[in-house]
């Protein structure tokens, strides 16, 4: 919508508004006289009526007595005076009277109708008065008509004095009841002027609130209105000042089509036109100036003459070549400053000719310069004609080529130069133009893959087509990544095939140049072979991974530490012994983790001395597990230095050698315990000889032959244990080789108990037999033999009168055959259940002496089941007895 | 020169004997025998014999142990005692030196070097 018409609306409703609250005014003010005419109308006429009605009722009760005091009168001069003439005249005057009274009766009847006629229509709620006024006042009249129609003798008698006074009582009471509606009637009067006050009230509040609302509503209006059109104001003005200050890309943004938009439409249009010209005019200043700097810069002399060859403008790079400045030519002729001895005047005049007649002259000269010197340089001279084709000035270009004449030298000398650089660096050289897409091959290039000169042409698959198929796709991909400029440079190891069919590893390094389109035009790169680093570097890797692979499958402890004692490498033998994994020792302080308290301190001192050089290559010390256990290492250590040469720290391989200690302490026992099962009869045995052969003791004597018996018992005793030690470690060692066939388990059993009958016998036990004929596949002898040794153990141990029970049975479930040795003996006790079928280990270590027996029966048993690929072992109840079970399958 | 009263504990009975008769026949001592530790214990106190020949490996209670006691009871514990043992190392010979005994002579000997080399270690003459 357009402004005017926006301010034209809200003008009307303004307007409307005003009228409205007039009209609304206009209105109450009609409303309020009208119902003001209404009450005094009303009113009024009753208080009038009800005056008329009281005037006369007066009138009425006057004449009244007006007529009775007459008629006294009358009869008192009717007594006193005869005269008729009097009496005439009283009697005419009390005739008036009675019209009188006539007339007054007829007001009142009017008065009354008019009264009750008005009340009932305007004053209903007055019925009552009205109803007492009309009771009163009749009453009244009824009494003054029953006293003028009253005949007495005596008028003034007291039964007149009496409705005389009846009268008047019922006057004073209408009078009264008159005052009464009169009164009711101002009330009325008041309630109703009150009642329109309230209205005129509430007309002139609503009235007024009106006013104010609507003043509000057009103040509001106006403001929305005036900030809307401020506000695209302001923006014309921001604008404005924007353009002023020259800054001429500032645009107003007014969408709407009223016209503020036609406005800000008119003026962008304007601003855009400003800026056009602004920037074609400083384009063209630009493009002036670009001009001149170019003059001033460009590496050529220019010289512009007038049409007679007077200097008008020289640029700088003229001073440098001639070493002539602008101020020292201008207004002069080159003739007179460089002609050199040279070319004859013939020539210079040829030339001034050529280009006085319009045409451009190319050519060389050797100039002079201010010092002197003459220089080779290279001129063109272009003629600038007028309209009507007459030379206005000459335009000279000189070029001193002297420096180009000594640049070609150099340049050749350079590339002279980097081609013995690359010779001597062995690298190959490729040069590609992308756009003809031919590459020149240095002949390094092509002697590196074994190729003479002419056997490589130009072509870039010369290259690509060599690629090892392993590599060419990296190669393509890393070629494509540069040209797209994705990489800086282009670096890539490949291998190519050479004319012997062999490969050489290739370091290619290059470098693209792209034009302003971003299009790789050329690139060009170094190859050097690095076949042979490629070798070195396998066979470290190599060498690497066979240390690793040494380090990681020992079954060694191998750990690093540094300086510092902290852990830099663990093997996974150690992890393995110690139950850590790798992420709990790395980086952790080793003496503090992983030694017993007890060894910390001692093996930090050595771990310092080690460092420095005092040196500890082997020593032994526990490690902690994770599970606290000690394991016993035995260990190497090496000091790690860095490529300085210095200390970093230290290698250390250890063994576990915790079992072979604990083999060794076992071992000791063992010897001490044979040492001393075989010196305890030897001692006896060369005790009691020596005592006999020195003589102390007579053979014959009674303690001679007793000291023989125990040497005697002692040597048997000796015999018996040689005999079971070497049996058992033949055992042990596999020399003892089984004869297996096909037995019989019960015939085993019976023979076992024939061998033992005797001894049984002895010890009064009773040998009881419950076997089946089983088939063992075992070695006959040897089974008797772990038979007999646990028959006769049972025996020893077994009280007089039991029996000792041997059985043979086969066992479904494993398919082996078990034999039982069952005692009533005093039992063994839990602990010992397995050890006893160790070697020496009785129950009771003085059983030997006391049972006899070496304490190594139940081992050479063992060795002979398990040889037999069985197993052994006793099930006891203390006091009740000991079963021995043995297997074979 | 008073009779020297020997206690020798022993549980192997005839090495017992076999002493027993070597020193009463070559010095002519009064010979006390125990055959366990503990009744080895009851004849020290109960007769402070002059020295104790006290076997090692003994069933219950060994030979340290009942050296211990021996030192552990004031009647006894001034009393020097000899280890018999068939430990024939140095070290381990060494060892029981360390417990605090008069000596050790190690099993077999003849029964002239055992009186010997008893007399030896505690100084005795023959």
């Amino acid at each position: 919508m357009k402004v005017r018409h926006q301010l034209l609306l809200s003008y009307l409703f303004i307007s409307l508004l005003g009228i409205l609250a007039g009209l609304l005014g206009f209105k109450a003010i009609e409303d309020s006289h009208q119902r003001f005419d209404q009450v005094i109308n009303e009113t009024i006429p009753v208080k009038n009526e009800l005056n008329n009605l009281q005037k006369s009722i007066n009138d009425f009760v006057l004449c009244t007595n007006e007529i009775i005091f007459l008629k006294q009168k009358q009869q008192e001069e009717s007594i006193s005076d005869q005269s008729l003439s009097l009496a005439k005249k009283r009697e005419t005057e009390i005739l008036q009277e009675i019209n009188d009274w006539h007339s007054d009766q007829n007001n009142y009847l009017t008065a009354i109708v008019k009264y009750e006629k008005l009340v009932k229509e305007f004053f209903p709620e007055e019925e009552e008065d009205l109803q007492n006024i009309k009771k009163l006042s009749q009453k009244v009249l009824l009494i003054s008509k029953n006293l003028i129609e009253f005949q007495p003798e005596n008028y003034s008698g007291s039964v007149t004095i009496h409705k005389q006074q009846d009268l008047e009582q019922a006057n004073e009471e209408f009078n009264k009841i008159i005052e009464v509606a009169l009164h009711h009637e101002d009330l009325e009067l008041t309630n109703r002027t009150n009642a329109l006050y309230s209205t005129f009230n509430v007309y002139k509040n609503g009235i007024l609130s009106f006013t104010i609302l609507s003043l509000l509503l057009a103040i509001a209006i106006a403001f929305l209105l005036s900030h809307y059109i401020l506000k695209s104001l302001e923006k014309l003005k921001v604008t404005a000042v924007a353009i002023g200050q020259g800054n001429l890309d500032t645009r107003i943004e007014i969408a709407t089509k009223n016209e503020f938009g036609i406005l800000a439409n008119t003026f962008n249009q304007m601003a855009e036109n400003l800026q056009q010209t602004t920037s074609n005019l400083k384009k063209a200043e630009q493009h002036n100036a670009l001009l001149a700097n170019a003059l001033e810069h460009v590496a050529d002399a220019i010289e512009i003459t007038d049409e007679e060859a007077n200097f008008l403008y020289v640029n700088p790079a003229f001073t440098k070549i001639t070493g002539y400045t602008s101020q020292e030519v201008m207004g002069k002729t080159p003739a007179a400053l460089f002609r050199s001895d040279q070319h004859s005047s013939d020539f210079y005049e040829e030339i001034f000719s050529i280009v006085a007649k319009g045409e451009i002259w190319r050519g060389l000269l050797v100039s002079k310069r201010k010092d002197g010197t003459l220089y080779d340089q290279e001129i063109t001279l272009s003629p600038i004609l007028n309209q009507k084709g007459l030379l206005t000035n000459i335009v000279a270009v000189k070029r001193d080529i002297s420096d180009r004449l000594q640049a070609e030298l150099a340049l050749q000398k350079s590339e002279e130069r980097l081609g013995l650089v690359l010779w001597g660096s062995k690298d190959g050289f490729w040069d590609w133009n992308v756009e003809t897409n031919q590459i020149y091959y240095s002949t390094r290039w092509k002697q590196m893959r074994g190729f003479a000169e002419n056997e490589i042409g130009s072509d870039p698959d010369e290259c690509i087509k060599r690629v090892h198929p392993d590599d060419v796709n990296a190669f393509t991909e890393a070629l494509q990544d540069h040209l797209s400029h994705k990489s800086l440079t282009f670096a890539i190891e490949y291998r190519t095939l050479c004319k012997d069919a062999s490969y050489i590893w290739i370091l290619d390094r290059g470098q693209a140049f792209w034009d302003e389109a971003g299009n790789a035009v050329r690139m060009a790169g170094l190859e050097t072979d690095i076949t042979q680093q490629k070798q070195i570097e396998a066979t470290l890797r190599e060498s690497e991974r066979r240390w690793r692979s040494l380090l990681e499958n020992v079954q060694l402890v191998v750990v690093n530490l540094d300086r510092f004692g902290k852990v830099e490498y663990i093997n996974p033998f150690f992890l393995e012994l110690t139950g850590y994994n790798q992420e709990e020792v790395i980086g952790q302080d080793w003496f503090a983790n992983f030694l017993p308290q007890s060894q910390k301190q001692q093996v930090e001192k050595c771990f310092l001395e080690i460092l420095a050089q005092e040196f500890h290559p082997y020593y032994q010390n526990s490690i902690l597990t994770k599970s606290g256990k000690e394991k016993a290492i035995a260990w190497n250590n090496t000091l790690l230095h860095n490529a300085h040469g210095e200390i970093v720290g230290t290698t250390s391989i250890g063994e576990d050698i915790t079992e072979r200690q604990m083999m060794e302490r076992t071992k000791d026992e063992f010897i001490s315990v044979v040492s001393h099962e075989l010196r305890t009869p030897l001692a006896s045995i060369q005790g009691g000889l020596n005592l006999i052969s020195s003589g102390l003791m007579a053979p014959q004597s009674d303690k001679g032959r007793h000291v023989i018996e125990i040497v005697a018992e002692n040597a048997d005793r000796l015999v018996l244990l040689v005999n079971d030690i070497l049996e058992l470690e033949r055992l042990k060692l596999g020399k003892v080789k089984l004869s297996r066939k096909t037995c019989n388990a019960k015939d085993l059993l019976s023979k076992a108990r024939d061998m033992m009958q005797l001894l049984a016998n002895r010890s009064k036990i009773t040998l009881s037999i419950s076997a089946q004929p089983i088939q063992v596949d075992a070695d006959g002898d040897r089974i008797i033999q772990v038979l007999t040794n646990l028959i006769s153990n049972a025996i020893k141990f077994a009280p007089e009168g039991s029996t000792v029970s041997l059985t043979v049975e086969h066992q479904e479930t494993s398919n082996q055959v078990l034999f039982q040795v069952k005692d009533q003996g005093r039992g063994i006790p839990a602990d010992k259940l397995d050890s006893i079928f160790e070697r020496f280990q009785q129950v009771d270590a003085s059983d030997s002496r006391k049972k006899g027996g070496t304490g190594l029966g139940l081992a050479i048993c063992r060795s002979i089941v398990e040889q037999h690929g069985g197993q052994i072992w006793a099930e006891s109840v203390l006091e009740q007895g000991s079963i021995f079970c043995f297997t074979l399958p | 020169m008073t009779t020297k009263k020997v206690l020798i504990v022993e549980d192997e009975d005839g090495l017992r004997q076999i002493i027993q008769f070597s020193l009463e026949a070559v010095a002519g001592w009064e010979v006390l025998t125990a055959a366990s530790g503990r009744e080895g214990l009851e004849k020290a106190k109960a007769e402070k014999p002059d020295a104790i020949l006290l076997d090692v490996m003994m069933p219950e209670m060994d030979g340290d142990e009942t050296f211990r006691h021996l030192q552990a009871s004031a009647p006894t514990k001034d009393i020097p005692t000899i280890f018999l043992t068939s430990k024939a190392s140095k070290s381990e010979q060494q060892e029981l030196l360390n417990l605090g005994v008069a000596g050790a002579i190690a099993k077999p000997i003849k029964p002239r070097e055992l009186v010997e080399e008893i007399c030896r270690i505690l100084d005795w003459q023959n």
